[in-house]
């Protein structure tokens, strides 16, 4: 059910999510198996008198305590493992291991208003704050297989930035700047959604996620100024 | 025995005597519920049918059945309504500490509760920022069609609504304390004590920083201070409020939860015949679990701006909190091993209980585990997971009580068939309308979305919208019925004379059903045994009652004349 995964460590979520719901189904399944178990044997028809001690092998039905403590341990041993990986470590750390490997990186700041996403680009210099930064309306574009860190922000209420697809997500918050960080490695166009209630058309706040070639992404920098479609996909959030 | 002439008003209106004050808690909990299920069955409608409502109230809609399931449904059902009446009698006192404190609780809630409705309907429409509030959505009052009266009318309701559950709560814990029949020490408490207990205390210890907070809030919104709102150069903090609101919000959940499991454990003991499995892990798991309900709030906020490294103790926290839950859980359970049970209407209803709270513990896990919570939070898959606990909460297990103290409460007793189909129904109805949630979670669907259908990768899914709605509808309609039932049983049902009708060992099946004012008459009741002496092998029954009534020399003493 889960959307499929483009990103190069979504991975990791995916693995929290999969080990804890199947950990808890299997311990349901056999709660309920238990449950079951005693709502017929002991019903008043089969055993019309209580027993006077409870029988020793279901006195053993306390294990699942036990099995709950260390299936809880492993999920958060799991779990902190990820969120060390994506949010604990530093940027500059996790930019500098990119660099050694001989990875690319680029950054996008986004802001968040009621009801769109705007996407700011530091252009082909890779430096914000210079004559050629662009900015685009309801629409990402990031080169696969390259890092993207994102710093989002909220010019007016509480957003989330949401890629169901990447398995990530971080609120949009007015006064702060959050950031995000993740790598997609499938070409295509995806969702980004809003998740966090800010008003009338929160079920509406999308943005289209767009992963391209590196070598394409690198054309469209010398060309940005799609301004056509920028313009028409920030009219178009303001007239609905 | 004294007679105390008492006209209408005092006896039924303004009366202080608990059993009155419960059943107004409880019928006015149980309306509510309705009103605040049929907002649920209207919004559900706009997701099957998108366009039956407008984006303002589909969003008002969904704060006001939030805000209304908790303080108008579940804490004025379980705590002002089982907790009023049963307190008092389940320890043998003959009343509240503080009656009047009591009856002025009582009427401060109903003030509240036509406040909170009255809001619905003024200019501008209804509060629609969810029932967490989370400002600056809800401290600009431009964001949602300038509805500032209405947002201030529900705060005013909110705060009225916590004024009388604290009137309550130094009524509750006060009474416990000191009001107990000779012989009840705490040990020997019924659970469903025990838990009323810690609940008050949660309460009075949670909710000072929410009450600040919304003073703050309020201020922001009327006075235009900067709190929580942020405005070019004048920066509030958003997330502060988030803090306030959850160091509040999720002992809160645990201020419903308990009274619920206590209305659980005696139903298991008295239809299973059994006492419960292990007394002194429910009362010490129950004391952990609250205490450590202090210090979990943040997993709500893992992806909401604070500290990372903070956030990974929140989650250590809230998988550390599973545990008294397991064992509370395989407590209840076990509480059936070696039973006879009796599936009455009460039963079918605590032992569905039982099970959904499974579902709803479990699922908390992946929620709970920070990495997980990245994709699940504000998703269906949260809508899910709470509605498991307190759908369970505040319908399965309140229905459960009112079946089985009814013949106590009203001297009537409920069909025993309809009883029968009314849990199969509900329970049907029920996982229909919330375990397909889980699915629309797991594929990525955010909670209070108006529909699902502007967003590709869920456009497939609508059926299951589809399917809920039917459901949810269905399940509706059952309560309403329920609800003429109720009523009709009240004033026109089967009489139930004898006062101990499912054999129960606790004290307010001592007395007479319904009990008269000051609950014991000329009588006393004295404590001699634990609270669930069944299964007693040698005797002539099954059971040992906790006490017995011994008749008093003097004139009875009085509570309150
Ligand atoms: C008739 C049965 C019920 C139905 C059909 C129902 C349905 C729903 C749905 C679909 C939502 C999510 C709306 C959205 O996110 O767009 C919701 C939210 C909620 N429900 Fe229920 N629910 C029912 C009963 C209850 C009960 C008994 C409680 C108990 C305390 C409850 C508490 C809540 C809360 C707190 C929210 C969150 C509101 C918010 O997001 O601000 N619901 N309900
Ligand atoms: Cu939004
Ligand atoms: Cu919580």
């Amino acid at each position: 059910m889960l959307p499929a995964d483009i990103s190069a460590y979504g991975y990791l979520v995916d693995r929290v999510i999969n080990i804890s719901i199947g950990g808890i189904i299997i311990v349901g399944v056999i709660s309920f198996a238990i449950l079951i178990y005693m709502l017929i044997a002991f019903s008043k028809s089969k055993n019309p008198h209580p027993l006077s001690e409870v029988p020793p092998l279901l006195k053993k039905v306390v294990l699942i305590d036990y099995v709950m403590i260390i299936f809880d341990i492993l999920l958060l041993v799991i779990s902190s493992y990820a969120w060390f990986f994506f949010f604990i470590r530093p940027t500059d750390k996790i930019k500098k291991e990119i660099v050694q490997k001989g990875e690319d990186y680029i950054e996008v700041r986004v802001i968040g208003r009621q009801y769109f996403w705007t996407f700011h680009y530091p252009g082909k210099d890779g430096r914000f704050g210079t004559a050629d930064d662009f900015k685009l309306g309801n629409l990402m574009i990031v080169p696969q297989d390259t890092n993207v860190f994102v710093e989002i922000e909220s010019k007016d209420v509480l957003h989330s930035f949401f890629i169901p697809s990447a398995r990530m997500k971080y609120d949009a918050i007015p006064g702060r700047k959050t950031h995000l960080w993740f790598k997609l490695v499938e070409a295509g166009e995806y969702e980004i959604v809003c998740a966090e209630l800010c008003g009338a058309m929160h079920y509406n706040m999308k943005a289209v996620l767009r992963v391209v070639p590196k070598n394409e992404f690198k054309n469209w920098l010398e060309q940005p100024y799609n301004f056509a479609e920028r313009k028409n996909l920030i009219q178009e959030v303001k007239m609905r | 025995m004294e007679h105390h002439e008492e006209s209408f008003i005092t006896k039924y209106i303004f009366s202080k005597d608990h059993k009155t004050i419960g059943k107004q808690y409880l019928i006015t909990g149980i309306v509510m519920a309705i009103f605040g299920g049929v907002l649920a069955g209207l919004f559900r409608i706009n997701l099957a049918e998108p366009g039956f409502l407008t984006h303002e109230q589909y969003n008002a809609l969904v704060t006001y059945h939030g805000a209304i399931m908790f303080f108008w449904v579940a804490m004025p059902i379980l705590l002002g309504g089982f907790g009023n009446i049963l307190i008092p009698l389940m320890i043998g006192a003959r009343d509240m500490a503080f009656p009047t404190l009591n009856m002025i609780s009582y009427w401060t809630f109903f003030l509240s509760t036509v406040i909170l409705v009255l809001s619905m309907f003024v200019p501008g429409g209804g509060f629609a920022g969810g029932w967490t509030i989370y400002p600056p959505l809800s401290a600009n009052p431009q964001s949602f069609m300038g509805a500032q009266l209405g947002t201030v009318l529900f705060l005013l309701a909110i705060a009225l609504e916590f004024a009388s559950m604290l009137m309550g709560g130094v009524n509750f814990v006060t009474t416990i304390f000191v009001m107990r029949a000779k012989g009840l020490s705490f040990m020997r408490l019924p659970i469903f004590i025990w838990m009323q207990l810690v609940a008050s205390a949660l309460f009075l210890f949670s909710v000072t920083p929410l009450i600040a907070g919304a003073i703050m809030l309020l201020m922001d919104i009327l006075l235009g201070t900067h709190f929580f709102r942020v405005e070019a150069q004048k920066v509030g903090d958003p997330v502060l409020w988030q803090h306030l609101f959850w160091f509040f919000g999720h002992p809160e959940v645990y201020v419903i939860l308990f009274p619920a499991l206590g209305i659980l454990y005696e139903i298991f003991t008295t239809y299973a015949r059994r006492p419960v499995f292990s007394y002194k892990t429910v009362v010490y798991s129950t004391i952990v679990a609250g205490v450590l309900s202090f210090v979990v709030w943040a997993h709500h906020q893992f992806v909401a701006g604070i500290n990372p490294i903070s956030a990974m103790a929140f989650s250590v926290t809230t998988i550390l909190i599973s545990i008294p839950f397991s064992m509370q859980l395989v407590v209840l359970g076990l509480t059936l091993a070696g039973g006879s049970i009796r599936f009455t209407p009460a039963f079918l209803f605590g032992v569905s209980a039982f099970a959904m709270f499974i579902i709803g513990g479990l699922t908390g896990l992946p929620l709970g585990a920070v990495a997980a919570d990245v994709y699940f939070h504000d998703t269906y898959f949260v809508v899910a997971h709470f509605h498991y606990t307190v759908f369970t909460i505040a319908v399965l297990s309140t229905i459960a009580g009112v079946y089985h103290w009814f013949p106590k409460m009203f001297g009537k007793r409920i069909n025993d068939t309809f009883g029968k189909i009314h849990a199969i129904l509900t329970l049907i109805f029920y996982n229909g309308f919330a375990f397909p949630a889980f699915f629309l979670g797991m594929a990525g669907h955010p909670r209070r979305y108006y529909t699902a259908l502007e967003l590709g990768y869920l456009q497939k899914y609508q059926w299951v919208h589809e399917i809920m709605t039917i459901s949810a509808l269905l399940l509706i309609i059952t309560q309403v019925v329920f609800l003429f039932v109720f009523f009709y049983t009240i004033f026109a049902g089967k009489e139930e004379k004898e006062p101990n009708p499912w054999k129960s060992t606790t004290l307010e099946w001592l007395t007479p059903s319904p009990p008269p004012h000051l609950n014991w008459g000329n009588f006393a009741p004295i404590v001699e045994n634990e609270p669930y002496e069944y299964a007693k092998n040698g005797k002539d029954q099954d059971y040992i009652p906790q006490g017995r009534l011994v008749k008093i020399k003097q004139k009875e003493p009085s509570a309150h004349h």
